[in-house]
């Protein structure tokens, strides 16, 4: 069963990348939604308007995109497009940069507020909406993990969290590798089954 | 892979997921996502359900199936992309400032809901733990395709709290080097470069293990 | 004559490289005396006034914060807000740190001693300097839209690490950090990735950014003291290192500090000038203590960890490991 030379394993980031760059868009669009929660996590830290922020997040992932040839398998994909986000909100906040409404912003030609200047300018917020469904689902997360049998819950959390292959993990649960698989499986389906609804509400909202 | 085929949709998705199959297989299995509305939302909701693991702050807010149709259809304006050209590694040049990779915190607030699950993978394995130093980087041992890297000990080990999510893929962190590296920023700064690098430097460091 | 001629080359040299922005090669360096360079480069962080991005890097990873900077008055006011990790917010007035952590409200006030004690830690160490490390001038270029002399400190032998600067041409003021390991590469990078200086900035506004209202304020307990009162004393000499401070402290996480809890755990702090060391003394727990030896924080930071009888030592610096482990052989309890 074991081959005599093992076959290589292949990262899923390259291969999406190198599908798109070889005319698949479909394929960029599952690295968008494998990376855009990450994305505007960071961009939200230079940035409070939330609008702005998916703007900026959208923005990121054309120019990434359009770069995406130059990408060197070297680098780690999402170091290179952290890059390219960072830089993109930079671009952006230069451009606001006389917008008094900005909040991060000690500009010398804003109008003194004595009050205190965090609530002086308007930003746009998440809706309470918005902010209790991420809520929910990270609850809903956290519950389902507790929920778990252990040997699921362990052989999730040796993969997502410590990053160990399943070979590693093989070793650490001294079962075979192909228990590995079923187990972390069978742990996301089960997550995922408590996920997928909130996920389809947040669609379902817009209409 | 020898039983690829005999598995579901849903687990071959898992499976490549975690950067388990050959460059055939992995192929083979993202071919068949892009067609399957339906394997789409699985990769979506798997991607989902990692993020808030290691890290609740990362629980969408917003649809993201509709973020992603909005960029689409600015894609679909976008010229054909050429095939890779081999350029000079965008991350060399000693004066190219604008660097990026981000150094994330898994930690929670005081007032976040506390993970207790986190904590039981040191206690649990005792035999193969990946050990990845005490401090805020990931040892990156550079491999192509390898998505995480790390240095292994074998040891019994107090249980390791939280992981710190790094672009390369989270970490194990011990908590009291992180408390000592913080003291030793804070008043081990005798240095002549002390400002403004030096504080700016440690300023930007600290506080990633509080 | 032959320094002239040493001149007449690095302006020739500088001349040119202006115009083509080019790094100099290592071969036209020359020696720079080191004390009225750090004077320079330290006046310009006092008194300029800046804003920008800077990047902190390691290979692959780095982090990055958004800085404000001015001077009003005698005062230099200063406010780093990083943009990874946990949310937290840095405020300097001169030595005083306080660092917000606004999800939990909770601020850590500090005075950083080594803040202020420039021109003074010069004087009194520059001896010190002088023999640990040589400057260098290796020309000029241009970074994030400045103009930038290059200097690079070379180390006199392998107990530190060395470091390239950029130093900005008009004010002196560093934009770029390099620090070298023994072999010449770069082990860390700290830099502008953008840079406004003479910014305008509302010093008021940054200013009330510092208040600590609706915060839970701690101050960590902190005990001057010496080694040799708490029963410590270093055999044998580190190259170039000379003790600077020692301390008595609780070492905690500072968002669960409350008071005086947390392990008691001696601090004591060397410095060649540049590169610091700091040795913490704790009690031995053989539950925590587990790993005796050298760990590689990543970048430029290692530590080394030893059991020496009823205590732990951990070694911390920005220092080739081999200095750190001369450090922990070198500690013992004084007889």
């Amino acid at each position: 069963m074991n081959p005599a030379v093992p076959t290589p394993k292949q990262d899923s980031d390259t291969e999406l990348v190198q599908r798109t760059v070889a005319g698949d868009q479909r394929a960029y669009g599952l690295l968008v939604l494998k990376y855009q929660r990450r994305i505007q996590r960071l961009i939200g830290r230079m940035v409070r308007d939330v609008d702005l922020v998916e703007d900026i997040a959208q923005e990121t992932f054309v120019r990434a995109y359009r770069a995406l040839h130059q990408f060197r398998g070297d680098a780690q994909f999402y170091t290179w497009l952290y890059r390219i986000a960072v830089n993109t909100a930079k671009k952006f906040l230069l451009e606001l940069k006389h917008d008094p409404t900005v909040s991060e912003n000690f500009h010398a030609n804003d109008d003194d507020d004595e009050t205190s200047w965090k609530k002086a300018e308007p930003t746009t917020d998440e809706g309470p909406e918005s902010i209790l469904a991420a809520k929910e689902i990270a609850v809903v997360v956290n519950a389902a993990m507790d929920a778990l049998p252990a040997e699921l819950r362990q052989a999730v959390v040796l993969r997502e969290i410590e990053g160990m292959s399943y070979e590693e993990i093989a070793i650490a649960m001294a079962c075979p590798v192909g228990t590995v698989r079923s187990r972390i499986f069978r742990a996301r389906e089960a997550i995922s089954l408590q996920v997928r609804p909130l996920l389809d509400q947040q669609t379902g909202k817009r209409w | 892979m020898d039983d690829l085929k005999s598995i579901s949709n849903e687990e071959r998705i898992s499976v490549m997921m975690d950067g388990e199959l050959s460059q055939e297989e992995c192929g083979r299995v993202l071919g068949d996502i892009v067609a399957d509305r339906r394997a789409i939302e699985t990769w979506h909701v798997y991607q989902v359900v990692g993020d808030v693991m290691r890290s609740p702050e990362l629980a969408p807010a917003r649809d993201e199936l509709k973020f992603l149709e909005r960029l689409e259809k600015r894609l679909a304006q976008e010229p054909k992309l050429p095939q890779s050209v081999p350029t000079a590694d965008l991350n060399a040049g000693v004066s190219d400032s604008a660097w990026a990779a981000t150094v994330g915190s898994a930690k929670q607030s005081a007032n976040a809901p506390v993970f207790r699950w986190k904590m039981l993978v040191g206690v649990a394995c005792s035999a193969v733990v990946a050990v990845v130093g005490g401090g805020l980087w990931n040892q990156s041992e550079g491999a192509r395709g390898d998505e995480f890297s790390k240095t292994k000990q074998i040891q019994t080990q107090a249980p390791l709290v939280v992981a710190a999510e790094t672009p390369v893929g989270p970490m194990l962190r011990d908590p009291r080097l992180d408390e000592l590296m913080a003291a030793h920023r804070q008043l081990g700064g005798h240095s002549a470069l002390q400002v403004p690098a030096g504080f700016l430097r440690n300023a930007t460091y600290e506080g990633a293990g509080r | 004559m032959r320094l002239s001629g040493q001149r007449c080359l690095l302006f020739v040299v500088l001349w040119l490289s202006s115009l083509h922005g080019a790094v100099v090669a290592q071969s036209a360096a020359v020696d720079v005396p080191l004390t009225p360079w750090l004077m320079r480069v330290h006046q310009a962080s006092r008194q300029s006034v800046y804003t920008g991005t800077f990047v902190v890097s390691a290979g692959a990873n780095m982090a990055s914060a958004r800085i404000w900077h001015v001077c009003d008055g005698t005062q230099q006011l200063e406010r780093v807000e990083p943009l990874s990790g946990t949310t937290r917010t840095i405020f300097r007035r001169n030595d005083q740190v306080i660092t917000f952590f606004p999800q939990s409200r909770v601020a850590i006030a500090e005075v950083r001693e080594s803040l202020g004690l420039f021109p003074g830690l010069l004087k009194s160490s520059d001896s010190a300097i002088g023999d640990s490390y040589r400057l260098k001038a290796l020309g000029t270029e241009r970074i994030v839209g400045f103009d930038a002399d290059i200097f690079q400190l070379v180390p006199t032998d392998r107990m530190r690490y060395g470091y390239r600067v950029w130093s900005e041409k008009k004010t002196g003021l560093i934009i770029q950090l390099q620090t070298l390991d023994l072999d010449g590469k770069v082990l860390e990078q700290a830099a502008f990735s953008e840079l406004q200086l003479d910014a305008a900035v509302n010093v008021g506004k940054l200013a009330k950014t510092g208040s600590t209202q609706g915060y839970r304020v701690l101050r960590p307990d902190l005990q001057k003291t010496t080694a040799d009162a708490q029963g410590w004393v270093l055999q044998k000499a580190v190259d170039g290192f000379k003790s600077t401070a020692c301390f008595q402290r609780p070492v905690a996480p500072a968002s669960e500090r409350q008071g005086g809890s947390g392990h008691s755990t001696m601090q004591w702090v060397f410095s060649d000038g540049v590169a610091t060391v700091s040795l913490f003394v704790e009690t031995y727990d053989s539950q925590r203590h587990v790993r005796e030896g050298l760990t590689d924080l990543g970048g430029a930071t290692h530590t080394h960890a030893r059991r020496i009888q009823d205590w732990w030592v951990t070694v911390v610096g920005e220092v080739p490991a081999s200095t750190l482990s001369a450090f922990a052989n070198a500690l013992e309890r004084k007889k």
